[in-house]
């Protein structure tokens, strides 16, 4: 049984096999729910998200957060580790400057870069010290994949894959075969087989454009600050979705496949040139 | 967590029986998505229609379109809509889209399916699809009297044009009146 | 160096966009007959075409004849194009009587080989269709081409005539040929001929993107500007295959000249020898033709 939604700023499809119709239909809206629920508290297009509250008042007062957000928060602090931080959802000015994101607070304006290692996370509150701008985005599509996954494996689901736009994850015997999109070319290419795992994907062709005559896009290096504008596509497949979906990031700015963070979570990096 | 990249599965003995099939299979989204853009949120039970063929005989007498039409790909919902994926003869390739009538007999909407960017052309325009909103299968559906052309698409307006009204016609012999 | 390639970034960008947008061709699916498949209104077309001709009564005889032309939708119906025409001959003894002959070749060649590269000269060519065979039964237009240079003054006019059939997978298509030719290259003596023409073409899609199908051309050659004097007849029939895709096209046609059906008059008894004519025309003709919307 398929079955697909507009979330998360794409189209969300699960796919759910091997089990009774009403088994499915239930575990795919409760699978649903929790992307909703993660969009719901990690978009950054809504002031009152956790992720809202964090950037206006996390330096100002401690912020409680939803279990989830906590954790995502605490799995991208330590990508960044592992990354020596080129994995940093503290890009969020940069893209707020260029329109790509709601324009940044009035109180977080004019402060210096922002980082995730700035925000402190302890028992369901975050603080910071300083005004922290961030953005999700890089990772929470793969968290929510990773959600969505425990919630049919908990409905007693064994067979089944969650696909939010490209970030996918797979559970079952069947290996699912993988597909990498390519800009201006019909066909995606087979890029192999995969199974018990996730997949996820970047690439600057559907956030590519322009401002004030300069090419942008919404892959910035956290380093410098300028935009990743290779039109080649960047995936790696990794055991959870959202360390995939983080580590794509990294590849994208490095474009090196040997990082140590790769091997550090068990994660094969490859890049698909542009046709 | 298992993955076998495309180039290791070059040299499995396997690859010549599996490859082939993977490399040339297309996604799947298309059905789906088409579906949600057309019905969202809606439920769609597969609904296969088998024709006789005199029913086939009138499709084609009436539409002209000499493609035969694979009537697996028809799908109902619980209120009586209809979305049926059908594909004719594009400029170079085979133009794939879906079509969808609401219970009471008129057509919702059309959508050019998957991979836009090699076929279906100009017909992908939203404006021109639109003309067939409301459309029964009372509706002439010809090309340069109820339809109009697209400049430089001649071939691709008139060929969808001609498997709508053959759907049309279908629906009128087939769906309107299934239990 | 990093604002140089965001310049650069921003320079491709829109041209990457805009290569991105769907394009369409006005397609010569085959390699002579023209059909009323034209380029739509305000789009441009970019084609290179290169025919072979080989062999004529013996000897050595290579004409190779290249168009490059640019074509532009003027209207829904009507289509313009301009042409740079050129040319390489090579040729050695290629007539019955043992004189190096044949078109492109100055009776000061003699016996001797005698070759040349030249730009030939330019065309304008205009098409109009009445009626689109992808709607009515019938298809007809007019196309009419002027073309000047130092190798010749022409001006040709074709009645076209399309049928398609089997959900426009097959065609069937007719061209009538009248020419007036004023021949130059062989000055100062000046040639003055006509021509009357039947091109018959049928091609066939027999998978994606491509179609196959067979051409026939009934040619007669006139002394004089009003088909005054017959001089030469010829049949001429082949193959063709035509490739296209979204973004470009190739065709490649075959046509053979039949013996034993052509005949020649005089003043040119060296012109056909063995059931075939020469002149322009050899044994094998082969045409090649490349097609890019821009």
């Amino acid at each position: 049984m398929n079955a697909m939604r507009p979330l998360l700023g794409t189209y969300v499809r699960i796919s759910v096999r091997c089990a009774p119709p009403e088994l499915c239909h239930q575990a795919i809206d409760a699978a649903f729910a929790a992307i909703e629920l993660v969009q719901t508290q990690m978009s950054a297009f809504n002031p009152d998200s956790d992720l809202g509250h964090i950037r206006r008042l996390a330096h100002l007062e401690p912020v409680s957060v939803h279990p989830w957000t906590q954790d995502v928060i605490l799995l991208a602090q330590a990508l960044h580790s592992q990354s020596e931080g080129l994995f940093d959802p503290g890009v969020a000015p940069q893209l707020a400057a260029w329109g790509l994101l709601p324009i940044t607070p009035d109180s977080l304006v004019n402060t210096g870069p922002s980082s995730i290692t700035q925000l402190n996370v302890k028992d369901g509150q975050v603080s910071s010290a300083c005004p922290c701008d961030i953005d999700l985005g890089g990772i929470a599509k793969g968290f929510a994949v990773d959600r969505a996954i425990d919630v049919l494996q908990a409905c007693g689901i064994t067979c089944a894959s969650v696909n939010a736009g490209g970030d996918l994850r797979v559970i079952g015997p069947t290996p699912e075969p993988i597909y990498v999109r390519q800009p201006r070319a019909a066909e995606p290419v087979f890029a192999g087989l995969l199974q018990d795992g996730a997949c996820a994907t970047s690439a600057i062709y559907y956030s590519q454009q322009t401002y004030a005559g300069q090419a942008i896009s919404a892959l910035v290096n956290p380093h410098n600050r300028q935009a990743l504008l290779c039109p080649d596509s960047f995936s790696v497949i990794a055991p959870l979705c959202a360390v995939a979906d983080a580590l794509t990031k990294v590849l994208a700015l490095t474009r090196n496949t040997a990082l140590p963070c790769f091997a550090h979570y068990g994660a094969q990096p490859f890049i698909t040139a542009a046709a | 967590m298992k993955w076998t990249p495309a180039s290791a599965l070059w040299m499995l003995p396997l690859a010549t029986l599996v490859v082939p099939t993977l490399a040339h299979a297309r996604i799947n989204v298309g059905t789906e998505e088409a579906q949600q853009r057309l019905f969202p949120g809606q439920q769609l039970t597969p609904n296969p229609v088998f024709l006789t063929e005199s029913q086939r005989d009138k499709m084609r007498e009436l539409s002209s379109v000499r493609e035969p039409f694979k009537s697996e790909r028809v799908w109902r919902s619980a209120d009586g809509a209809w979305f049926i994926i059908d594909e004719v003869l594009g400029k170079h390739e085979r133009i794939k889209y879906a079509l969808a009538i609401l219970p009471d007999g008129s057509i919702k909407g059309i959508e050019i399916m998957a991979y836009v960017e090699s076929y279906g052309y100009e017909v992908a325009d939203a404006a021109w699809r639109q003309q067939f909103v409301g459309k029964t299968s009372v509706a002439p559906l010809k090309l340069k009297q109820d339809i109009q052309n697209l400049s430089g698409a001649t071939l691709s307006c008139k060929h969808l044009t001609d498997g709508v009204k053959r759907l049309m016609v279908m629906y009128e012999l087939a769906l309107k009146n299934a239990k | 160096m990093l604002s140089r390639s965001f310049c650069l970034a921003a320079l491709l960008a829109p041209l990457l966009s805009l290569l991105a947008l769907p394009a369409y061709a006005g397609e010569g699916s085959f390699g002579w007959v023209y059909t009323l498949d034209l380029q739509p209104k305000g789009t441009l077309e970019f084609e290179q075409r290169l025919q072979a001709n080989q062999g004529q009564a013996k000897g050595q005889y290579d004409l190779w004849q290249a168009r490059t032309e640019l074509e532009y939708g003027v209207s829904e119906d009507f289509q313009i194009a301009g042409y740079l025409n050129t040319s390489r001959v090579s040729a050695n003894q290629n007539y019955g009587d043992g004189s190096t002959s044949g078109w492109l070749v100055p009776s000061s060649a003699g016996s001797s080989p005698y070759s040349r590269t030249r730009v030939d000269g330019v065309s304008l060519e205009g098409i109009w269709r009445f009626t689109n065979p992808v709607i009515d039964p019938v298809g007809v237009g007019v196309y009419l081409e002027a073309t000047t240079g130092a190798v010749k003054d022409e001006l040709e006019s074709r009645l076209l005539l399309q049928s398609n059939f089997l959900d426009d997978r097959l065609v069937v298509a007719a061209n009538l040929q009248l020419s007036v030719e004023r021949v130059k290259f062989n000055a100062p003596d000046i040639g003055k001929e006509s021509m009357a023409d039947l091109l018959l073409g049928v091609s066939y899609r027999v998978a994606n993107n491509w179609t196959a199908g067979m051409e026939y051309r009934f040619h007669n050659d006139f002394d004089g500007y009003s088909f005054n004097q017959q001089t030469q007849r010829a049949h001429f029939i082949g193959p063709n295959m035509h490739y296209a895709t979204k973004a470009w096209w190739v065709t490649a046609a075959w046509r053979y000249q039949l013996k034993g059906q052509s005949q020649c008059w005089a003043p040119g008894e060296a012109e056909c020898s063995n059931g075939r004519v020469w002149d322009s025309h050899s044994r094998n003709e082969v045409i090649f033709k490349f097609g890019r919307p821009l």
